[in-house]
């Protein structure tokens, strides 16, 4: 009984779930310089891909947070149990992030198909000349 | 209620089955749509409120109430105008079944109380709107679907880590829970969603990917697409901790409003022309983020779709995007249902644009601001006297018997909204219209297109994140 009046009382998140929030923020912004910076197509997607990833890992940060009731009827109650709701929805996050990829690498071939390049500087040039 | 969302992604599916029979996937759209439609106002009065599943208060809400009518109103609009008018071209079953799955996706964001349900609903429409984009395979709209792509996915990331944030403070991912949130979770909501709002800086992605797309797919763009945002702003609004957007949507929007008129007066070509004025329109229902401002979007959607229609028709016909052109090849049927897009949009007396932008001009806050909202209404008046002043041939024209009922019917709603809700003193923007007329002859000589700059993928992404750590300093600054 001790044991689960202990972890009831806890407050606040792990020490596992507060180095995953640092990381995946750290990871968001590489992801977002990533893809300010670079040139080349296939490049931004792979940074958007970074930032998606930190994204869904900082949803599995945010379960680890303590004295959590588990929804279950009966059960040993004297282990800690993880938050299972934003478990459950970053699955659809991860199946999203997944289709977002696969479609802009179809834009990707469509483009270097058309333009031979990959490029974004050579590819907008080509436009604008077009344009005239 | 759930019967709104389900009966249109049915429709999608079973056209996805049958996607080889074409005659009869045109049918089920157009069929799927009216049924949708005719039990619209059973749904619209009644003041209805269910939470999906057994779970009591922790299933997913959907709720109608009045912010919610105009937008759903106009979903159903646009979607049957656009039915009518692809009915004799060649579009296969596919695009039938993205085009109800998308109708069915709108009514739930603009029914759900649910942030994450939000969210997803949010990215389905991104994500079929991409491939609408792109759906004639050219470079050019492949090109403008993934800058499209990268953009509102980096967007809707963030706001996928705000809503995390108010699931750590509060517990749920319900919307009444940003009542009491921190301002962080609050400014990463709203720059996450502005990245699809189409407000100047916030998202230059627009004029390519609204002047590129086919010319079914560009009314959904401008009319539906866009308005996820503004919809959204206008209930988040509403929460305390979004306290402090109000105050910052009075500077983004005006700015916008009129940053958008200055690139559509020098543009050359209809359809850039028309996504400029998109942004500007937009701005203008940002300024008073409140149930006025959702009329203005439904008014909006109606004749932008209008002119869209009637501008991609026009120029796959003639061959050439470039208005000037037009001039003595367009027919006098084309040119009357222009000429009644181009009047409501610049606000004529007994048109729906008249109506709600007099409504909103006489709501704002302060002189100064009433004094640049008119500028921009005669900035508007200004654009449109472009397709006022085109001289139409001599000959009548036909055109296809869906098309001209498309046209019809989105004429009609604009008559009815202009003459319902007339009052008396909205005559002064007819001397707006005035002073906008004579301003473009005296301008017409000094019209160049303006650069890209702001539309190229680094400039794009690099003002949008300027614009958004501009947001995060003004709440920083506000509270």
């Amino acid at each position: 009984m001790e044991d689960v009046e202990r972890i009831y009382k806890q407050t606040g998140y792990t020490m596992t779930g507060n180095v995953i929030f640092y990381m995946s923020v750290a990871g968001m912004l590489v992801g977002t310089i990533g893809m300010l910076l670079s040139r080349n197509i296939i490049k931004k997607i792979l940074s958007l891909g970074i930032v998606e990833t930190s994204i869904n890992t900082l949803y599995a940060g945010i379960s680890s947070r303590r004295s959590i009731i588990p929804p279950i009827v009966n059960g040993d109650f004297s282990i800690a149990y993880a938050d299972p709701i934003p478990q459950a929805v970053i699955i659809t996050g991860i199946v999203i992030s997944f289709a977002l990829l696969c479609l802009s690498l179809v834009f990707a071939i469509i483009i270097y198909n058309k333009y031979h390049t990959m490029d974004i500087g050579t590819i907008e040039s080509n436009f604008e000349r077009e344009k005239e | 209620m759930i019967f709104m969302i389900f009966l249109p992604v049915l429709g999608g599916i079973i056209c996805l089955i049958l996607r080889e029979r074409r005659q009869l996937c045109a049918g089920l759209a157009l069929l799927a749509t009216i049924i949708n439609g005719s039990f619209l106002p059973f749904y619209l009065f009644g003041k209805l409120d269910v939470s999906l599943g057994n779970w009591g208060e922790l299933g997913i809400r959907l709720a109608m109430d009045d912010l919610a009518i105009p937008f759903i109103l106009s979903t159903f609009l646009v979607m049957l105008a656009i039915t009518l008018n692809s009915l004799r071209k060649n579009y296969d079953g596919f695009f039938y079944s993205l085009i109800l799955i998308m109708y069915g996706t709108l009514n739930s964001i603009f029914l759900s109380r649910d942030l994450f349900n939000v969210f997803v609903t949010v990215e389905l429409v991104s994500i079929i709107s991409f491939i609408l984009i792109s759906y004639e395979k050219k470079g050019r709209q492949a090109w403008a679907s993934l800058k499209y792509l990268l953009l509102s996915s980096l967007g809707l990331n963030f706001f996928l880590l705000g809503i995390g944030l108010v699931y750590m403070e509060t517990g749920s991912f319900a919307m009444e829970g940003l009542n009491s949130v921190s301002s962080i979770a609050s400014v990463l909501i709203f720059g996450g969603l502005a990245v699809k709002s189409g407000l100047f800086l916030f998202s230059m992605w627009l004029p390519d990917a609204h002047s590129n797309a086919p010319v079914e797919v560009s009314p959904i763009l401008s009319g539906l697409v866009v308005k996820i945002d503004v919809y959204l702003s206008i209930r988040f609004v509403q929460y305390e901790s979004f306290g402090w957007l109000k105050d910052e949507f009075v500077y983004i929007g005006i700015f916008s409003a009129i940053a958008g008129i200055i690139f559509a007066v020098n543009s050359k070509d209809a359809k850039r022309l028309l996504a400029y004025s998109t942004i500007s329109q937009v701005g203008f229902m940002m300024v008073t983020c409140d149930k006025v401002s959702s009329w203005h979007g439904f008014s909006h959607a109606v004749f932008k779709t209008l002119l869209f229609l009637v501008a991609g028709n026009v120029s796959t016909r003639l061959g050439t995007k470039k208005y000037k052109d037009w001039s003595g090849r367009i027919t006098r049927i084309e040119y009357l249902f222009l000429l009644v897009g181009s009047l409501a949009i610049s606000g004529f007396p007994l048109t729906s644009g008249c109506v709600t932008k007099e409504v909103i001009i006489h709501g704002a806050c302060c002189p100064w601001l009433k004094v640049l909202m008119m500028l921009s209404s005669i900035g508007t008046a200004m654009i449109f006297s472009k397709f006022i002043f085109l001289k139409p041939s001599k000959e009548m024209g036909k055109l296809p018997i869906g098309t001209l009922l498309a046209y019809s019917i989105l004429s009609i709603t604009i008559m009815i909204h202009g003459i319902v809700g007339f009052k008396i003193y909205m005559f002064e923007s007819f001397l707006m219209i005035m002073v906008g007329i004579g301003l473009y002859f005296l301008c017409r000589k000094f019209m160049r297109p303006l650069p890209v700059f702001f539309e190229r993928i680094d400039n794009s992404l690099a003002v949008y994140l300027i614009m958004f750590l501009f947001s995060i300093g003004f709440v920083i600054l506000s509270t």
